[in-house]
């Protein structure tokens, strides 16, 4: 992925405002070669390490990348569950996933991913007491968003399940998942149209949404008929 | 960047500008206010505005031809090279308090001497039976989000506006065929993109017709037409026009038209001193994304005079 000074000057602006140390777990498909250096197959896999070790190095040592070959270390594969990639994980000091990532986050899908970093390494978000207040009312829960690069709704909705995600530190964990790149997944979801959220496997939410209106739905209140915007 | 944590931004400070949306509009005011050396912030919902879900544009001065989404990387890039802070947030509603006004989320309270609120429109919804029930299983509002999961499939577009024919052109790329759906006699697209829909061979237009029901099982099957035909599809594409976002507006006692939309003036004012409206929220009879600036461009400078003319200290 090809930054302009500017954007790259805005990137290492707010990889600057990190605050705890913190580790991504990026599942690529690599193999180690003879000379030592990392041969990875997987395209995705090969731009997505580019972008995340582009991060680490922007980020004052606060962000560490641990790449995990699922070829080479089937064990951690399985123990994170993870059989696609490429894969980033989130996960807490004790492995407990907060958010995935099946998907390369660029384009306009970049900054709420960096967004993701922040919050993931301390920095207050903006919604995030209103959060908290509610959090005890909200059981355990699994959200998944179907995204596509082009879809211009997917950027303003990713960040909303996220934001849940590392505010509630897994209790409610978010998977982002680009369909182009996991066509399987898609039909198994019958994906037909982007963003669309699944919500503990059983509620599904099209278009985009605004915290409140991902709280009112996790928190079950009944005052409010939502459905999904194209504003 | 956006979403900026909360340590960046004043809360309790009163800003001289606050501008209401993420599209066209909202930037070019945000983008003037700021070099105006105005105190300013802009609340949007989304980032990009409408412009963002269509494929391709290509009148936008300047720009021979450019993608929707392109275009507002480039006005976000304007934006941060000014550093104009951005939230992403919906505005409820709007009070006058002492000599500023404060706009209500559901959660924060932000203060201003001034606001253009240019929050656009929402896609308007046909309102037929199996219209909701198949809303991301066939029925979608957007080509470009949605289009790729109908490839050599046989879809419709309901609509005889330009951002119809545009839909149906885009559209026409990757599925078998694009039948557009219009209860008008002839389109009403931009002469350009009329003859290309004409010699797109891809493409068919039924005309003087309505489509009353969609149906299906698990995704889109048919629809029904006014002369009860039952029509074989695969995917049915809403692009009726939209009705604007003016709850907010209106919240305040703006005035507005009997659309809905915010009655200005040349001086992007609303009947509201203080309170300026820009963009497709407004009522201009021509809605682009260039207007919306230019509209958003004069609210900005009607701003900056206002706040001046307050005489606050700073
Ligand atoms: C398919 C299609 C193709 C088009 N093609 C072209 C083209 O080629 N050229 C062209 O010039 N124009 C084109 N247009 C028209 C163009 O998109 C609009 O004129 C333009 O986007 C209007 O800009 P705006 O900023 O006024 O509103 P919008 O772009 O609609 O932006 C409104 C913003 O306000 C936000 N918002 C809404 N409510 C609130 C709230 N309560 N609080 C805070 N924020 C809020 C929204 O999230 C959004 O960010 C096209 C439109 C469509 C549908």
């Amino acid at each position: 992925m090809l930054f302009s000074e500017n954007e790259l000057n805005n990137i290492k602006r707010e990889m600057g405002k990190l605050k705890d140390n913190i580790v991504l777990k990026l599942f690529t498909d690599f193999k180690t070669q003879e000379d030592g250096t990392k041969l990875r197959r997987c395209m995705a896999c090969e731009a997505t390490y580019e972008l995340l070790k582009m991060l680490e190095d922007l980020s004052n040592e606060k962000l560490e990348i641990e790449e995990i070959s699922t070829e080479e270390n089937e064990e951690l594969a399985k123990k994170f569950n993870v059989t696609k990639i490429p894969a980033i994980l989130f996960v807490d000091e004790n492995d407990k996933e907060i958010i995935r990532y099946l998907a390369h986050p660029t384009g306009s899908e970049f900054i709420p991913f960096l967004n993701s970093i922040q919050y993931f390494s301390g920095v207050r978000p903006y919604y995030a007491d209103q959060i908290l207040t509610h959090l005890k009312k909200i059981s355990k829960s699994n959200m998944k968003i179907f995204i596509t690069p082009t879809c211009p709704y997917c950027p303003a909705t990713v960040p909303v399940l996220t934001l849940f995600a590392l505010v509630s530190k897994g209790k409610i964990s978010a998977e982002v998942i680009d369909v182009n790149l996991n066509p399987d997944i898609g039909m198994k979801y019958q994906v037909q149209g982007v963003p669309m959220t699944v919500i503990n496997e059983k509620e599904v939410i099209h278009g985009m949404f605004t915290p409140q209106d991902l709280l009112d739905k996790l928190v079950g209140s009944k005052d409010r008929d939502f459905g999904g915007m194209y504003a | 960047m956006f979403n900026i944590d909360m340590e960046s931004i004043d809360l309790e400070k009163i800003y001289d500008l606050i501008v209401l949306g993420g599209g066209p509009a909202a930037i070019g005011c945000a983008i003037y206010a700021a070099r105006f050396a105005m105190d300013v912030l802009v609340v949007g919902k989304t980032f990009g505005g409408l412009i963002a879900t269509t494929h391709i544009v290509e009148n936008y001065p300047a720009i021979t031809s450019i993608s929707g989404q392109g275009l507002m990387d480039m006005f976000k890039d304007h934006m941060d090279s000014l550093n104009i802070p951005y939230i992403s947030d919906a505005i409820r509603s709007i009070d006058k308090v002492d000599d500023h006004f404060e706009l209500h989320s559901f959660f924060q309270k932000f203060k201003a001497y001034s606001i253009c609120i240019s929050t656009g429109t929402e896609r308007r919804k046909l309102g037929v039976p199996g219209e909701e029930e198949f809303a991301g299983r066939g029925v979608s509002y957007c080509a470009t989000c949605d289009g790729p999961f109908f490839k050599d499939k046989i879809v419709c577009v309901i609509g005889g506006s330009d951002s119809a024919a545009k839909e149906a052109l885009f559209l026409a790329q990757n599925t078998k065929k694009v039948y557009i759906i219009y209860r008008g006699e002839e389109i009403r697209a931009e002469p350009i993109n009329k003859k290309r829909v004409y010699e797109n061979d891809k493409i068919e237009i039924i005309y003087k017709t309505k489509i009353v029901e969609i149906k299906g099982d698990n995704t889109v099957k048919s629809v029904i037409f006014d002369n009860g035909k039952e029509f074989d599809i695969d995917g049915v594409f809403i692009e009726i026009g939209s009705t604007p976002n003016s709850d907010v507006a209106k919240s305040i006692g703006v005035e507005t038209n009997v659309k809905g939309e915010i009655k200005i003036n040349r001086k992007s004012e609303t009947n509201i001193p203080g309170i300026f409206a820009a963009g497709d929220v407004a009522d201009a009879p021509f809605k682009q994304a260039i207007t919306g600036v230019s509209e958003g461009v004069i609210a900005a400078y009607s701003a900056f005079d206002y706040v001046k003319e307050m005489n606050i200290e700073y």
